[in-house]
């Protein structure tokens, strides 16, 4: 049973149980990566763009960021020569460049993508690639700890948030759980707390809360 | 902006540090230019090394050695890092496949080292030396199925000497040995082949037999506590 199996059944995650390190770890790389979680798919997508970009995936999946962001372009490239832009990829090479530290790459690859769909407000590009760019703006403030970055991290994890209840009806648990870290960045604990009792009956935002890699955080923060 | 636009955006800014330092690396590095790649090389690989050497293996290295994440990781990549400079890969695509191997057998050589004799000799049972089963949460808890709760609470230890003890008594004990020789001491199906002397195949039948069989007994390897 690989990493990647368990990341796509998510079997392992069950309310009321302990925090499991490893079953944490898993969720940490799937919150940067839930772009090729199958929550997204891409009907349009022709098998030869497909076989490609599982490759990509699987190197991913593997950690092996450079040699999975060649593969996600190859994959692109051959989407293209059929017409087809494969963004799944794309998102897949932002997180390459993030999970690498490339920052500046990472971010204006993101924009990019938010700029190319902006005629298609409803793609799921949008609320995909707002959560790159928060995290991508959380890494900056974890680094220089500027204000204007943790603003930027709420900005864009708002936006996300915003995109889902907008287009899904209602926002899932990792959305809610950005926004409440970036608000506990900027020490707005109040608004923290009333989007916690927002979401506090749904199962994947508790998960998120108690195996984050902010729990304790949050823990505090409700025990307030 | 459309695909094929940002597309060459992409490969504009595409990575191209490890071509450099591959590069670097065969027209041999000269002792103050080792200092100047090491800051980057750390740097990328890092936070990888508890993953490229398997989390449980890297945990138990960090308890025994007495080191912390960082000070560990920052150990092998140095180890890592001579032997690239002694024997660097030969093809660039290959690169990070080969560092993520480099750090596994490091990894995997300190925790033989750090076994002291006594220690060894119990471990060893036939030709097969278990490092510990506690080390590779991955098969721990594919025999456990899908209660992680049941491959947290049992030393990895114990499950691997009764599985081989039953294995013995149903006479599956070679094709036990050679799942466990694969995923414990990190061992590819061919090599075993050549070891003994017969085919690829017939190991990889005799493997999946084994796997079949650890399957079928892990919930009494379990205590029965795997529903």
């Amino acid at each position: 049973m690989s990493d990647d199996h368990e990341v796509r059944g998510l079997n392992l995650v069950r309310p009321g149980a302990e925090s499991n390190p490893r079953v944490a770890r898993i969720r940490e790389q799937l919150r940067a990566n839930d772009a090729w979680n199958k929550n997204e798919p891409d009907a349009a997508e022709p098998p030869t763009v497909s076989a490609v970009r599982r490759r990509a995936e699987q190197l991913l999946a593997q950690r092996l960021y450079e040699d999975a962001e060649d593969t996600f372009l190859e994959a692109i490239e051959v989407g293209l020569r059929e017409n087809h832009f494969c963004w799944q990829a794309a998102l897949n090479i932002v997180n390459c460049r993030l999970f690498l530290r490339r920052l500046d790459e990472a971010d204006r690859g993101a924009a990019g993508l938010l700029q190319m769909f902006e005629t298609r407000p409803d793609h799921p590009v949008h609320y995909l690639a707002a959560t790159q760019r928060g995290a991508i703006a959380a890494e900056r403030w974890g680094m220089d700890h500027d204000p204007e970055n943790a603003q930027a991290a709420l900005g864009w994890a708002q936006r996300a948030y915003d995109w889902q209840r907008t287009y899904r009806a209602y926002a899932d648990g990792l959305r809610a759980y950005n926004v409440i870290v970036a608000l506990l960045r900027l020490d707005r604990r109040a608004e923290a707390l009333e989007t916690y009792r927002r979401h506090d009956g749904d199962d994947d935002f508790q998960t998120w809360c108690r195996q984050g890699e902010h729990a304790a955080d949050i823990a505090q923060l409700t025990a307030e | 902006m459309n695909g094929h636009d940002w597309l060459a955006a992409q490969k504009e800014t595409r990575d191209l540090w490890p071509r450099r330092f591959l590069g670097a690396l065969r027209a041999g590095l000269a002792d103050g230019e080792a200092e100047v790649w090491l800051p980057e090389f750390t740097r990328r690989f890092r936070n990888r090394v508890p993953d490229f050497a398997g989390a449980g293996l890297f945990a138990t290295l960090a308890r025994v050695e007495g080191m912390e994440t960082r000070e560990l990781a920052d150990y092998i990549i140095g180890h890592v890092y001579l032997a690239l400079r002694r024997n660097q890969p030969r093809e660039e695509a290959a690169f990070v496949d080969y560092v993520r191997r480099c750090v596994r057998s490091v990894a995997v050589t300190m925790r033989r080292q750090s076994l002291d004799s006594v220690h060894r000799a119990a471990a060893r049972d036939g030709e097969l030396q278990i490092l510990s089963l506690d080390e590779h949460p991955a098969l721990l808890e594919a025999l456990a199925g899908h209660d992680p709760d049941a491959a947290a609470q049992l030393s990895g230890q114990r499950v691997v000497v009764y599985l081989l003890a039953q294995a013995e008594r149903d006479g599956q004990r070679e094709n036990v040995e050679i799942v466990l020789r694969t995923t414990l001491d990190d061992m590819a199906l061919a090599d075993i082949a050549r070891e003994r002397g017969v085919s690829r195949q017939a190991i990889a039948k005799r493997y999946q037999r084994g796997m079949a069989y650890l399957q079928a007994h892990r919930e009494a390897a379990f205590g029965g506590s795997t529903q």
